[in-house]
């Protein structure tokens, strides 16, 4: 009788998928089919891959993903270790900003480089990389951090007493038990370099061009939207295989997830060091901006912010910013409204069936592994038709916002799900609660920091969306990132000032909202 | 191979936890110190292991004296409370761990690691995982990891607290069997006077060179 | 569990249901047009007014990317469109919109504009401006020069298609002079402007813009400029390319009586007189006077090269590989 329960049980979480499986379907897949049977000439299937900026577009994007992975996870390591092991002042604040850059609006940063790396350094490979290891430590942080942060303190001790020298240990003990964490990282680094677009279109130059780079210049320069179909689906079929191996081989071992005080043994000078420098790296780009905002040639300036607060009205620029903050305000919550109970579920189905997850990390990957640009006009010719022409209903982009929101909530939501012991679901059921009681009463308040860290991240996605929202958005209704790149389309100081002054607004509110939400993160 | 303690003290903040303790362990045998919880038992054991630095005094084996040796190099075993097996690692490789740092030859190390699960009674089970492992077959292990690379001095912190009563004295006679056939010089901490009598050959009481401080045990 | 299933199918038909209203209710009534146009298109919010109070229909304004991806959109739904009427499609991109029979009937000539090499002038000092193209390459303006790639940027296109109408068949061989005056490339108009010349703390005082950059100079200085001083920047008037916007009403409006309306308005005396100093673009419309600051500061381009459209649309990706092979080694 029990075991039929539980079986049943089972059974119907499986089916706490589907909402995340429509939102994957409608946005992506079914757009992406019905793009390529439109467009795609057999052909080009083939001759595509002759052109030699195809090639070279390949070869610069596994290139700089590559090297951008290898210095990513070598400083994430070295600066989760430390986050996840010593306590020492400024912890926190260190931990947020370091993690904040993930969810940061690419075309803010994109300003925020170029505003401090020297002129030489403008379209390089290093900027590049630079930026790409801005971006994504916090990936290291979020995947190793809770990890690393789990393993007692007295494992380690044993480790020494039987004579492992602090190299060894390394080795062979705290490598191996982060092995899997990392394994993920690099997985998901590489796919966020190897697709990476708005930093390229800001610090990429001539020459320095991704797939998804190819992909936009065939379709919209040249009008090739056969070979641009044909690159993105080789692109997103790439990427899910790639996540289907990857997470496969390493799905067996289960995520221990006991967060533990932080040890009360205090920072060496070295790493100390190397903290202060990681710091300064996350803190510099942000005052260059600043600095930035207010600098016309000689003088410092406010007519930027003025004009930005709506205070100073300006002749030739024209935008209501209340407006703006309003609608991406807007769109970021009904964004996370939807991201966050469908991720939710899914990890719910997830925990249930470990056996699911590779798939399921690699379907849900896929409103991000194809380019905005090919999302955009797929979805444009999918639902043309009445009652499904969806084209002028400003509901779409939040929509889009949650499927690219979808598989972030699911990380974040992961670990705390599989942490709920089973005993106390079964504990509470034996007391009488119904599955909706026991849900509001036991599993909810469970569920709190992955609701928190959910939504910061949702929300945080939403605000800086840029590509698919740039194709789809209405003159009335544009985001502050719609209304930074059109302010960067300007010759003349004020809209300069005015756009650097909107980047940094929009940088340091998705700060604050992350920290003020995601307080309580696992490490 | 003997162990001499000499005036140790040692505090955490402005806690005093040990106080000028001093103690000889002689070679070959085993001694139980024996006092309440939360006497600084486990402290001194760390201290010893060089885990902590005492704020005075000196550890002394074999006439060397460790001050400023590492933890890894002094050939100090330990045996956990709660054991501390690597989850990453199944039964036998747990037993090689310390082998393997020691750059032990291959064959002598795999020799010595089938000797030890045999004394411990695990051979069947060495490919096992930790995980699954019982609260008395994981502290099996546990002697059996520390005792692999034959360290000079072998540490044993509450070693058979947690365990039901008939596993615990069923343990406790194993464990002074194979500390004997292995003629280690071992230290037992425990709270137990019962346990310390069947394992140890000399029993110590924490008394009055110590202040006693509740919860005084602090990582 | 049963009860989850249909409180989770409930939700989830509610939600659609939503979806579906929300967007069929918002087309199917005639006081609405929508206006197709680039993400840069701002004209001020009142831009429609007179529009709405003369014909009570009200104009929605959907962004749809840069002009190349609007093209692109818009040829995908050749035939069945997201809106009515479309603003922007210039000469470099209107054989592909026509191709595609993305409009109803031919466009309308609705603004115009140059691309031109502009200078710095305080970083130019004593070094005279350069005023052709033939000037660009001699060695007085070595290493001065920031142009765009003509792959992924209109100014740059414009550019390129400035000098194979200058030069016909041996456009190559003036890159490589170019080239060997080392000239500096980069991925788009921003990039060249805000970071590359001088200006804005670059090291390029050349670089490829539009003819109207000087007088967007003088309306956004901070702080202002004195009255009567001239403009920072300067045109190079000999090396401008001219680039031609057209609206037109697009092929599938049910409404193409009113959508014709819109265009009308749009080349229209009203709306044609806020292009200046909004869009920074000649109005098309002849009875329109310029604005001051225009007269003022806006070079008069007398001889701009040209390309017919539908040569551009059939030679553009030979001529930018060419172009690519030649500057990108």
């Amino acid at each position: 009788m029990v075991g039929h329960r539980f079986e049943m049980k089972i059974r119907s979480v499986r089916f706490f998928v589907i909402p995340a499986a429509i939102l994957v379907f409608v946005t992506a897949v079914i757009p992406l089919i019905v793009l390529a049977t439109s467009v795609i000439d057999k052909a080009d299937i083939f001759s595509v891959w002759t052109h030699s900026s195809v090639r070279r577009a390949l070869v610069f994007s596994l290139w700089q993903a590559l090297l951008s992975t290898a210095f990513t996870i070598f400083l994430g390591v070295i600066a989760t270790w430390h986050l996840s092991r010593y306590q020492f002042f400024g912890r926190r604040t260190f931990i947020a900003l370091v993690t904040v850059p993930f969810v940061l609006p690419t075309v803010a940063v994109g300003a925020a480089f170029i505003a401090v790396l020297p002129k030489a350094l403008h379209h390089s490979t290093l900027a590049i990389v630079l930026a790409h290891i801005f971006f994504n430590i916090s990936i290291v942080v979020r995947t190793v951090g809770p990890r690393w942060n789990s393993i007692d303190d007295q494992l380690i001790d044993s480790a020494r007493t039987l004579g492992a020298s602090p190299l060894q240990t390394w080795r062979h003990v705290i490598m191996p038990l982060g092995k899997n964490a990392i394994f993920s990282a690099t997985a998901l680094t590489f796919f966020m370099c190897f697709t990476s677009y708005g930093i390229i279109t800001i610090l990429g130059g001539p020459g320095l061009a991704t797939v998804d780079i190819e992909i936009y210049r065939r379709a919209v320069q040249l009008g090739d939207l056969s070979g641009a179909t044909v690159l993105a689906i080789a692109q997103m079929l790439l990427i899910a295989i790639t996540f289907l191996l990857w997470s496969r081989s390493r799905s067996t071992e289960l995520v221990l997830f006991r967060a533990q005080a932080i040890s009360h043994r205090r920072l060496s000078l070295a790493p100390k060091c190397f903290l202060l420098a990681l710091a300064a790296f996350f803190t510099v780009p942000l005052l260059a901006l600043l600095a930035a905002s207010m600098r016309t040639r000689d003088t410092w300036s406010l007519t930027g912010w003025k004009v930005f607060l709506g205070i100073q009205k300006q002749r030739g620029i024209d935008f209501n910013m209340w407006q703006a903050i309003q609608t991406s305000a807007k769109y970021a919550l009904i964004a996370s409204c939807i991201a966050l109970p469908t991720g939710i579920a899914a990890t719910y189905a997830l925990s249930h069936r470990r056996s699911s997850h590779s798939r399921l990390s690699a379907f849900v990957i896929l409103p991000l592994a194809i380019s905005p640009v090919v999302i955009g006009l797929a979805i444009l010719i999918t639902y043309d038709f009445h009652p499904f022409d969806f084209r002028s209903s400003w509901l779409l982009i939040p929509v889009i916002h949650a499927a690219i929101a979808l598989p972030f909530v699911m990380r974040s939501a992961l670990p705390v799900v599989e942490g709920i012991p089973n005993d106390l679901r079964s504990a509470a059921s034996t007391l009488g609660a119904g599955p909706w009681r026991r849900f509001l009463t036991v599993e909810l308040p469970l569920l709190k920091p992955a609701i928190s860290t959910g939504l910061a991240f949702s929300l945080a996605m939403s605000l800086g969306e840029f590509g698919a929202t740039s194709f789809l958005t209405r003159r009335e209704s544009r985001t502050i990132p719609i209304i930074i790149a059109s302010l960067f389309g300007r010759a003349g100081d004020i809209p300069r000032t005015t756009g650097m002054a909107a980047s940094l607004v929009l940088i340091v509110s998705t700060a604050m909202i992350v920290v003020t939400i995601d307080r309580k993160s696992h490490i | 191979m003997s162990l001499i303690i000499d005036n140790i003290s040692f505090s955490y903040g402005d806690r005093t936890i040990l106080n000028r303790l001093s103690l000889e362990v002689p070679t070959g045998t085993t001694t139980a110190v024996v006092a309440p919880s939360g006497a600084g038992k486990s402290t001194l054991l760390r201290i010893i292991a060089g885990l902590f630095t005492p704020s005075s005094g000196s550890i002394i084996l074999d006439g060397k004296n460790l001050s400023l040796v590492p933890t890894h190099l002094r050939s100090i075993g330990m045996v956990f409370q709660d054991n501390q097996l690597f989850p990453h690692l199944n039964v036998y490789d747990n037993v090689m761990f310390g082998l393997r740092m020691a750059k032990t030859e291959k064959m002598i190390a795999a020799e010595r690691c089938r000797d030890l699960l045999n004394l411990v009674g695990l051979s069947e089970i060495a490919k096992q995982s930790v995980a699954t492992l019982s609260g008395g077959e994981s502290k099996r292990v546990a002697l059996a990891r520390s005792l692999a690379p034959s360290p000079k001095l072998l540490l044993l912190d509450e070693p058979l607290t947690g365990l039901d009563s008939e596993l615990h004295d069923r343990l406790a006679l194993d464990l002074q069997q194979i500390l004997h056939a292995t003629s280690t010089t071992a230290l037992l901490v425990t709270h137990s006077i019962p346990e310390a009598e069947i394992i140890s050959d000399s029993i110590h009481r924490l008394q009055t060179t110590v202040d006693i401080v509740p919860d005084g045990e602090k990582k | 569990m049963k009860k989850t299933h249909i409180a989770l199918g409930a939700s989830l038909a509610m939600t659609f249901l939503y979806l579906m209203t929300s967007c069929t209710s918002e087309t199917s009534t005639t006081k609405n047009l929508t206006l197709i146009a680039y993400d840069s298109f701002t004209p001020p919010e009142t831009a429609f007014d007179a529009f709405t109070q003369e014909t009570g229909i009200k104009v929605n304004i959907a962004l749809a990317g840069d002009a190349g991806e609007m093209v692109a959109k818009a040829s995908l739904t050749s035939g069945n469109p997201e809106g009515d009427v479309m603003w922007g499609v210039d000469n470099t991109l209107i054989s592909r919109a026509t191709d595609s029979k993305i409009f109803a009937s031919d466009p309308t000539e609705v603004d115009y504009g140059d691309v031109c090499v502009n200078f710095d002038i305080a970083a130019l000092g004593q070094t005279e401006p350069p005023l052709t193209l033939d000037d660009l390459v001699s060695s007085d303006y070595k290493g001065m020069l920031v142009v765009e790639n003509p792959a992924t940027s209109s100014t740059g296109l414009a550019f390129l298609l400035a000098t194979v109408a200058a030069f016909g068949d041996s456009w190559p061989d003036y890159w490589q002079q170019l080239v060997a005056n080392d000239v500096q490339v980069v991925d788009s108009w921003d990039e060249a402007y805000y970071t590359a010349f001088t200006r804005y703390g670059g090291d390029r005082p050349l670089v490829v813009s539009y003819s109207t950059s000087p007088p967007a100079e003088v309306i956004f200085a901070d702080p202002p400029l004195a009255k009567g001083s001239p403009a920072p920047t300067g045109v190079a008037s000999e090396t401008c390319f001219k680039q031609i916007e057209y609206a037109g009403v697009l092929r599938g409006t049910k409404y193409s009586d009113q959508a014709q309306q819109l265009v009308e308005y749009l080349a229209g005396p009203t709306f044609q007189a806020l292009l200046p100093e909004s869009l920074f673009v000649y109005p098309t419309n002849q009875d329109v006077a310029l604005p001051q600051s225009f007269v003022d500061y806006a070079p008069e381009i007398t001889t701009s090269f040209s390309i017919p459209p539908d040569e551009i649309a059939k030679n553009r990706q030979n001529w930018t590989e060419q172009w690519s092979a030649i500057v990108l080694k």
